[in-house]
């Protein structure tokens, strides 16, 4: 019973206080939103950009006269090079019913053409390839050095025009980001700070009548657990709707990429944090309250 | 060894001196003994230092030098944790009531028992029994701004009396009151002496003093004089 007094009373004083306290929360939601937008475009720009990375690869030509047998060598050769994610084989009949594929209707052009004349080769996955230029370099050197591989190919300047605008991106996100983080946690706690100041005489009189500093500060600290958990969810609940709607009516997204939701991990944390915010700045600012 | 603690005074102050951080002495060199079930005033002129020598006794104020003892405990080896503690064995009454205008009669009188934990049914039977007693019975639904000042005060010495303190504390608690109100707030005040409860009330108004056959304590610039024994 005794442990769920100051729920009772904390429900109790929400009541009293309804106007208030929605006012905070509301500043809370508008906080959170503003921030976890930011980091749903970020997060978004990521997606993007993993898509790409993941669409990037090498692809090393073999020599023409490459004998059968050598293949699985070669295979075995390249998948021992760190780094190396998959490697798929395609031969020179592949490659021509591939370039078949892509003239379409002119594939006429290519008739009486020995599919031999294109090369067979292996294209190759590398982990996380995307905007690492010199890992993609130092592993194409490697692949160079198989015997049987005649020329190794790779998006270089893609690669190198990803890394910028990464790199760019990365950083205005890191920086606006942190701006964004010290402008909710500063507009957050003095919202707090302005609830608590104005229930500094409820406070100063229930030290009078004898209360203890964890009797007062009790209740009030599970207002700012349940306004950081209402004001986080709220939030995360706007911008999931949101998400879902942008992602109904823009069908195909971008280069096939649909507006993504942030991961549960990431929601997890920006609640947590929500309430460790609302918990620190109410301590915070009774502390004084709470002195002799 | 009974006696022995019966003897025990209820206040006493041993050359206690409060000088604040800006250098103002609000009190210097006091000494003052109250016993259990004493009435006693406490006057001087406004800054004279009565706020500060309540203050001091419910631990709002801690003296800069001398000691305070409240039923043979020293003050100054009070805890900071166990402030609450001690403050639960005095009531204190305003001059400005200091009640929670959004808060029922019945709440702000409740608060006393809620932070020494009563349950719900004694918080509720006490504070019935309370508001009756001073002739507030049926008004525990009402927010303080609808009584009157007189009511209000009443409130006010309901909370600082439901949980039966030892020692009751009035700084200037008619101060806002006609002097029909304020006669009744002494006769209230006087009534719980008569049921045992040490009393200490400060106030500036002469007339309340006038042929009082309690003792008078008064302040002046920080000095304390007995006045009438």
């Amino acid at each position: 019973m005794s442990i769920l007094k100051p729920f009772i009373r904390a429900i109790e004083d929400i009541r009293q206080h309804i106007a208030i306290y929605c006012l905070t929360t509301i500043v809370v939601t508008l906080n959170i939103l503003i921030l976890v937008f930011f980091l749903l475009i970020y997060w978004n720009l990521h997606c993007l950009a993993s898509k790409f990375g993941s669409r990037l690869g090498i692809v090393a030509y073999l020599e023409t006269d490459v004998k059968e047998g050598k293949i699985p060598e070669i295979y075995k050769e390249l998948l021992s090079i760190p780094g190396v994610e998959a490697a798929e084989y395609v031969s020179s009949e592949d490659a021509f019913k591939r370039l078949e594929s892509y003239l379409g209707d002119e594939k006429s052009v290519l008739e009486g053409v020995d599919p031999a004349f294109l090369p067979p080769s292996f294209e190759i996955k590398v982990k996380k390839a995307l905007f690492q230029p010199e890992r993609l370099r130092a592993i194409s050197k490697k692949i160079q050095g198989i015997s049987g591989v005649s020329k190794v190919q790779y998006g270089k300047d893609w690669v190198q025009k990803l890394e910028v605008l990464a790199n760019l991106t990365r950083n205005v996100v890191v920086v606006s980001g942190l701006l964004l983080l010290f402008t909710a946690a500063f507009v957050v706690s003095t919202t707090i700070r302005l609830n608590v100041y104005s229930r500094q005489e409820e406070i100063e009189i229930l030290k009078l009548v004898g209360a203890t500093n964890s009797f007062i500060e009790g209740p009030f600290l599970i207002e700012a657990i349940l306004q950081g958990l209402m004001g986080s969810g709220l939030a995360l609940a706007i911008l999931f709707v949101a998400t879902r709607h942008l992602k109904t009516i823009w069908g195909g997204g971008l280069y096939g990429v649909k507006p993504q939701f942030l991961p549960i991990e990431f929601t997890v944390i920006i609640v947590l944090s929500t309430i460790i915010l609302c918990s620190i700045g109410t301590h915070i600012s009774m502390k004084r309250f709470l002195k002799l | 060894m009974k006696e022995g603690i019966q003897d025990i005074p209820m206040v006493e102050f041993s050359g206690v001196t409060k000088t604040y951080p800006q250098g103002v002495t609000a009190l210097d060199d006091v000494f003052l003994t109250m016993e259990k079930g004493e009435f006693c005033f406490l006057t001087g002129p406004s800054g004279s230092g009565k706020s500060t020598l309540l203050k001091l006794i419910y631990l709002a104020e801690r003296p800069t030098k001398g000691d305070i003892f409240i039923g043979g405990i020293n003050l100054n080896s009070v805890r900071y944790s166990n402030v609450s503690t001690i403050r639960r064995k005095i009531g204190i009454i305003f001059q400005d009531f200091k009640l929670l205008l959004d808060r029922t009669v019945f709440e702000n009188v409740a608060l006393a028992l809620e932070v020494a934990g009563f349950s719900r049914d004694q918080v509720a039977f006490r504070v019935d029994k309370v508001l009756e007693s001073l002739g507030l019975g049926g008004k525990g639904g009402r927010y303080p701004l609808e009584l009157s000042a007189g009511e209000q005060q009443r409130v006010a010495i309901a909370r600082a009396i439901v949980n039966r303190p030892p020692v009751i504390l009035a700084d200037e608690p008619t101060g806002n009151l006609d002097l029909e109100r304020t006669m009744e707030v002494l006769g209230i005040l006087e009534e719980l002496n008569a049921r045992g409860a040490t009393v200490l009330f400060a106030t500036h108004d002469e007339r309340l003093l006038k042929g009082t056959p309690r003792r008078t304590f008064r302040l002046r610039d920080g000095k304390l004089d007995v006045i009438s024994q």
